[in-house]
């Protein structure tokens, strides 16, 4: 599969019929000094596959606003890991289509410290017959940090046979970390599967008398859980380049995860 | 009157009687208007200085920007107020005849022999009988009519009228605080526990009328009751509005269920405020299926203000041809070790838009809260429309919280296997779907889960073919 690295102030990334490419894409990379556009579009074509790598780590940066338009063509297999790793304020709006037949499954991991603020907006349109989408999105909370997930699933009227599911999981690692979440479902075709969850988690008083009696403290503890969600999320990447530049991604931002 | 209806919905509810007493009554509302409910019902002055209150926040709040859009409702062609008889009777002989025949055929005074420990009923904006077993009077259980609860136990009713819903919550709660009128009163004492469910039947009858009920409900500490709230109207093609309040306030350790069936007309819009107060180690149930109408919004809401407190929800919403029913659930947790439970199913049909519409609120206090939420939708054609909205708001890190929604169709491999042992495509339809909601039907009592089934299988008549 070609690596295609996108540029920071590309605006507009068409991917033509037919192809296989993966996409990596480092929006606010602490190297990268050139402006991020405010609006990013994804035209993919029909019958493409594609693996689509978007990390935000904007531990430099005061705030990222980002709006993004994804077309996807009929028959086309997108997956996508997106990675947020923090910024002061980061607003991202996605807005995806999907054709006859489209594949689309998306994978998300942010974290969220100190007092950062997250508003992210999904929006996943199911416009023709057949069509999979399969979103998960894991957020992990620390300090004072807030997170606001909306994402809605609209499924056409004639957008019959269409399944798809997206699922929600906060984990809230201290006392003044707050979170909301809105799943939405929208649906105006009968002959679909459809369905959301959210949940949030908490390390339980068992569990973290378990592991503080094994010699760990507190911190480490919550050190485990970022980084069994961040081995979880390396491991549904397709490609090993694309598990080891993630990890050492991670690596660097959470040194106390090195070996 | 009933003109231009069509086939296929020719329910008893769409029956209807003459309303001479509307020639008394006008459209519309003005101070003059709420300055004369309040005066003919020979009310406190505190009473009346609260509905100027909330007509004034009524005058200055905008229609809520959230949910169906309610522009179409003309509030200037609503009734507010018509007295259909002169005080609530005790017994049915004395309930004008066409009143009583309409809540016969509706099976009120039936059930009241059977199953009942008190019934009230109201038609248009007053309370027509209101009776409770001797057995629950000598406990010092109150079930009466709001207006005359106003005058025997005034001090509790001013302790805890609208203070549940403010007035200031919405628009139609500003509204209802301005024109209430009937509606129920129930006091259960400290450790009063009552097996039989109490009734209250509510009956908009006149077209173009609205109904404003409001039901204030006391449970003491350690008590345990259920109370069952029918409602319906006939169909005339005019808008009618019915925006009533619940407000319950559970005291420490006790138990109540609120059980509703409303199957409004289809020119209806129902937008009722339910919400309880749960106090520590109490408990709150809310079993509701909503039917008819043309707009509702309802989401009983539970604030569990207690340690221990605790809530379930249980609906049912049915959206037919032309109908709208944003429905849902709300808790909020204040308190720590508190917990709740939502489960809803909804289905749509012949264009029909069934909306969950859900909030959970994990304040900073609330350690410990556990929620679990669980949507289930039934879209039964193409043109039907399901939508699930469910917002969670967490502010303390001990939570544990679950939120699960799917949406389908009924099952082809299901409706086959029905049609093999001799069902038509309609009845495998509705049993299926009558399958679907059982788990809500079953928290009823026998009667009222009939109903709700016979409700579901009307809706069902011409489903296919």
């Amino acid at each position: 599969m070609v690596k295609r690295i996108i540029q920071a102030t590309e605006k507009e990334i068409k991917v033509p019929a037919g192809t296989k490419v993966l996409l990596w894409e480092d929006i606010g990379s602490f190297e990268t000094k050139q402006k991020i556009p405010a609006r990013r579009k994804f035209l993919i074509a029909e019958n493409c596959i594609v693996e689509h790598i978007v990390i935000v780590h904007g531990k430099n940066q005061k705030a990222i606003k980002q709006t993004r338009h994804l077309e996807l063509g009929r028959g086309s297999r997108l997956r996508s890991a997106e990675i947020s790793l923090g910024a002061a304020k980061l607003e991202w709006q996605s807005n995806s289509r999907l054709a006859d037949r489209a594949d689309f499954t998306k994978q998300v991991l942010f974290y969220q410290s100190a007092s950062d603020e997250l508003q992210v907006q999904d929006n996943y349109v199911f416009t023709g017959l057949g069509a999979r989408g399969q979103f998960s999105v894991s957020g992990v909370l620390s300090g004072a940090a807030r997170a606001r997930y909306f994402s809605d699933l609209a499924i056409k009227a004639g957008a019959q046979k269409t399944e798809t599911r997206i699922d929600l999981k906060l984990f809230l690692l201290s006392k003044e970390a707050q979170g909301s979440l809105l799943p939405g479902l929208k649906i105006a075709a009968n002959d679909v599967k459809a369905g959301h969850s959210a949940s949030t988690f908490r390390l339980s008083a068992e569990e973290l008398f378990y592991l503080s009696s094994r010699g760990l403290p507190e911190e480490q503890i919550k050190s485990l859980v970022i980084r069994s969600l961040v081995d979880n999320f390396t491991g549904h990447l397709s490609a090993a380049t694309s598990r080891r530049e993630v990890g050492k991604i991670f690596a660097s931002y959470f040194p106390e995860q090195r070996q | 009157m009933i003109d231009n209806i069509p086939e296929g919905h020719n329910s008893l509810w769409d029956s209807h009687n003459p309303s001479a007493y509307m020639k008394n009554t006008r459209r519309g509302l003005d101070e003059k208007l709420v300055r004369f409910i309040s005066r003919e019902k020979k009310e406190p002055t505190w009473m009346l200085e609260r509905r100027l209150a909330s007509l004034k926040i009524y005058e200055k709040m905008t229609l809520p920007d959230w949910g169906p859009d309610l522009n179409r409702l003309n509030l200037d062609l609503i009734t507010y107020y018509a007295r259909a008889a002169d005080k609530p009777a005790q017994s049915w002989d004395d309930v004008p005849a066409d009143i009583k025949e309409t809540f016969n055929r509706l099976g009120i005074p039936q059930a009241e022999q059977s199953v009942l420990a008190g019934v009230g009923a109201q038609y248009e904006s007053t309370v027509i009988y209101h009776s409770l077993k001797e057995q629950f009077k000598k406990l010092g259980v109150v079930f009466e009519d709001l207006d005359v609860a106003l005058k025997t136990h005034e001090e509790l009713v001013k302790k805890y009228f609208m203070q549940g819903i403010p007035p200031s919550l919405h628009k139609f709660a500003a509204l209802h605080g301005a024109v209430w009128s009937g509606g129920t009163f129930l006091y259960i004492p400290r450790g009063v526990k009552i097996e039989a469910p109490l009734q209250a039947y509510f009956r908009m009858n006149a077209k173009g009328m609205g109904q404003f009920e409001h039901t204030l409900i006391i449970v003491e500490e350690e008590a345990q009751a259920h109370y069952i709230e029918g409602c319906s109207a006939p169909r005339y093609g005019i808008d009618s509005l019915h925006a009533g309040c619940v407000e319950i306030f559970v005291a420490r350790g006790a138990r109540f269920r609120y059980s509703s069936v409303e199957s409004w007309s289809k020119d209806a819009y129902n937008l009722n405020t339910k919400r309880a107060l749960v106090q520590a180690d109490a408990h709150m149930e809310w079993v509701g299926g909503n039917f008819g109408s043309n707009v509702t919004m309802l989401y009983p809401c539970s604030v569990l203000l207690g340690e221990g407190a605790s809530a379930d929800h249980l609906g049912v919403a049915f959206a037919n041809s032309g109908q709208i029913q944003d429905t849902g659930a709300k808790v909020i947790h204040v308190a720590p070790n508190t917990s709740s439970n939502v489960v809803m199913k909804s289905i749509s049909k012949s264009g029909g838009r069934a909306i969950y519409r859900g909030l959970i609120d994990i304040g900073a206090k609330a350690d410990n809260a556990v929620s679990s939420i669980k949507c289930d939708a039934l879209i039964l054609d193409d043109r039907s429309v399901s939508d699930t909205i469910p917002r969670l708001n967490v502010k303390n890190q001990s939570a544990v919280l679950a939120h699960e929604a799917t949406a389908g169709q009924l099952s082809a491999e299901d409706i086959f296997y029905l049609r093999s042992r001799g069902l038509s495509e309609a009845q495998a339809s509705a049993t299926i779907v009558n399958g679907f909601i059982e788990p809500i039907v079953k928290e009823l009592p026998l009667e009222y889960a009939v109903e709700m089934n016979r409700l579901v299988e009307l809706e069902m008549e011409n489903s296919v073919g």
